[in-house]
């Protein structure tokens, strides 16, 4: 399952991260661990699907890194010592912004999955199901992050 | 063709990085964990390690005090990798003896960067 999992109820609830150092060491590790992948196989498969790839399939390659980089920017941002207006939101509002680009990058894929397979680029269409596989863990371990720490 | 030895226990970081460093031409050898890649390091002398530093069984940080005790592996480079991207996250892996430090995720013109350099090969070219 990708990504469509249904919001917990965290309304009126705002993100306290822990003190602990480690804890928030390992917690910003693990967040940040599954948008490897996710950029690394797009970079990739746009490097071996080179010219024998369609223009359109391409052109989807590019906009799931550009998500990817999106749900970067946002997991930085919840773990910068600068004010941010994420930090503003309450826990419900946060779920929705990494959902929305959670959310896209999963429909992405397996468009693009599909794409794939039709355009005979079979070790791209394994490497999307491998980025869909990361999403889903992306998003698991900010929807527990977020049930551990809104209070 | 410099061969290299990736340690990093995530199978898909694993598979991608690799087959992105052997388009570029290098020979690549793998460990899951840092146990293995001391062992590996020992037994194949690689001319440079990218370590992972969260790893199991023995982690990235004293694999490479390990590999840099060792008189047969301590000239071998180690350019550390990691998600950590906190403060003070470099000057730990430099004082277990890393000569380099790059984040995950990887940008990987600024890694085949620090790989030409601590190998003495000439600047990277663009992918094939």
């Amino acid at each position: 399952m990708r990504a469509n999992r249904s919001p917990p109820k965290l309304a009126q609830r705002h993100l306290r991260l822990p003190a602990d150092t480690e804890e928030l060491r390992a917690l910003r590790h693990d967040l940040r661990t599954p948008i490897n992948p996710l950029l690394g196989y797009c970079e990739l498969i746009v490097e071996e699907a080179g010219d024998a790839a369609p223009g359109p399939f391409l052109a989807g390659m590019r906009k799931l890194h550009a998500t990817g980089a999106q749900m970067l920017k946002l997991t930085n941002e919840i773990f910068s010592d600068q004010p941010s207006g994420l930090r503003q939101l309450d826990c419900a509002e946060l779920q929705c912004e990494f959902r929305g680009p959670a959310e896209a990058a999963a429909t992405l894929c397996r468009q693009l999955e599909q794409q794939a397979v039709v355009a005979a680029l079979p070790v791209a269409a394994r490497d999307l199901q491998r980025i869909g596989v990361a999403v889903d863990r992306w998003l698991k371990r900010i929807e527990e992050m977020l049930e551990e720490n809104c209070r | 063709m410099p061969k290299i030895l990736l340690v990093e226990d995530n199978e898909m970081n694993r598979d991608m990085l690799s087959r992105r460093l052997v388009r570029r031409g290098f020979e690549v050898s793998l460990a899951v964990d840092g146990a293995e890649g001391v062992t590996r390091c020992e037994e194949e002398l690689p001319d440079l390690v990218i370590m992972d530093l969260g790893l199991p069984v023995m982690d990235g940080w004293e694999a490479t005090k390990r590999i840099k005790a060792t008189t047969t592996t301590r000239h071998i480079p180690v350019i550390a990798l990691t998600a950590h991207a906190m403060m003070g996250e470099e000057e730990r892996a430099a004082a277990a003896g890393c000569d380099a430090f790059e984040t995950k995720p990887v940008e990987l013109p600024r890694l085949l960067a620090k790989m030409a350099a601590l190998l003495k090969l000439p600047p990277p070219a663009p992918a094939p």
